[in-house]
């Protein structure tokens, strides 16, 4: 029961993390331009590290998120997102710390949202989430055999 | 443990491969320098470059419009460009609105001066809708430097310099 439990939790915790991601790196795979402003508004980034940042990190997003869904290099791709997770949620804090009143681009041209506390708490419950997987992907440490 | 970084690095490479094809198929590729005028742009316009705006000028259904003062205006524009100098836009746009309905719009100024056109589409985007409004970038001196169709004279459309003309 006990174990019955536990995988369903699991998987509602790769379904949320994983569709999460699916569905903020799709609009900004289409729309990289817009994607680009957004990094450039939180104002953190090098000018000449956005253009490569918009290109590769919606993949990244969509690719780990995959990884996570369908159990192909399952911990790599958690361990991704949980990274992605913590540092959009150090940037959002960043900005909300200046007192940016900027776009996150979190959802990129889908939906434009101010880097906010809400923002900040998806992005920490993904850490969340992402960590529980690895922690719950461990394998278990083998048992001796003990000697007849 | 290594086994886990392994799997990072792999997904890391895969995603930048797959990244860098997907923007290199795409007709409006991202390039991978931007100039600064492009984060300078804080209308909902989409600020596009100079390949992106002669294409829609050869497709021949965009407006495009030059919101530098009359005098500018009338010593080289695009060809086809209306005169809505920003602080005529309001007077001018009831005559524009119906020309404009339902097409796409450029808005441009000089290459170095990027807030007029960028602060008309910030007006224009209160009456049209957004994902039809673009800002060029590049301006008419880029315009001009491809040696792309431009015309001189005053707007024979909108008139916007007319006034100026009875005054002199």
């Amino acid at each position: 029961m006990r174990a019955g439990w536990r995988t369903a939790l699991r998987w509602t915790l790769r379904l949320a993390l994983a569709g999460i991601y699916l569905f903020a790196a799709v609009p900004k795979i289409l729309d990289p331009w817009s994607f680009a402003r957004a990094i450039h508004n939180f104002r953190i980034l090098p000018a000449a590290w956005i253009p490569e940042l918009a290109v590769t990190l919606p993949a990244l997003e969509a690719i780990a998120a995959v990884a996570v869904l369908t159990g192909l290099l399952y911990r790599g791709g958690a361990l991704c997102l949980t990274l992605l997770s913590l540092a959009f949620a150090g940037g959002i804090g960043a900005a909300m710390a200046r007192g940016l009143d900027i776009d996150c681009g979190c959802f990129g041209s889908l939906a434009h949202s101010s880097a906010s506390l809400p923002h900040l708490a998806l992005n920490i419950g993904s850490a969340a989430a992402g960590i529980i997987l690895l922690a719950w992907n461990r394998r278990p440490p083998q048992r001796r055999r003990l000697p007849r | 443990m290594r086994r886990l970084f392994l799997e990072l690095i792999a997904i890391a490479l895969l995603s930048a491969g797959i990244g860098v094809l997907i923007n290199a198929g795409r007709h409006d590729r991202l390039p991978m320098s931007l100039p600064d005028a492009y984060y300078q742009v804080e209308s909902k316009a989409r600020p596009i470059f100079m390949k992106t705006a002669h294409r829609l000028f050869e497709e021949g259904q965009t407006i495009f419009i030059d919101a530098r003062p009359a005098e500018a205006y009338a010593e080289g524009q695009i060809e086809g460009a209306c005169n809505v100098p920003l602080d005529r836009w309001q007077a001018l746009y009831p005559d524009l609105s119906s020309w404009i309905q339902g097409r796409k719009i450029v808005v441009y100024a000089g290459r170095a001066e990027v807030g007029p056109a960028d602060d008309l589409a910030l007006a224009l985007a209160s009456r049209e809708k957004r994902d039809s409004l673009f800002v060029y970038i590049g301006g008419i001196e880029e315009w001009k430097a491809a040696q792309l169709p431009m015309r001189t004279g005053p707007d024979p459309i909108l008139g916007g310099d007319k006034e100026k003309g009875t005054e002199e």
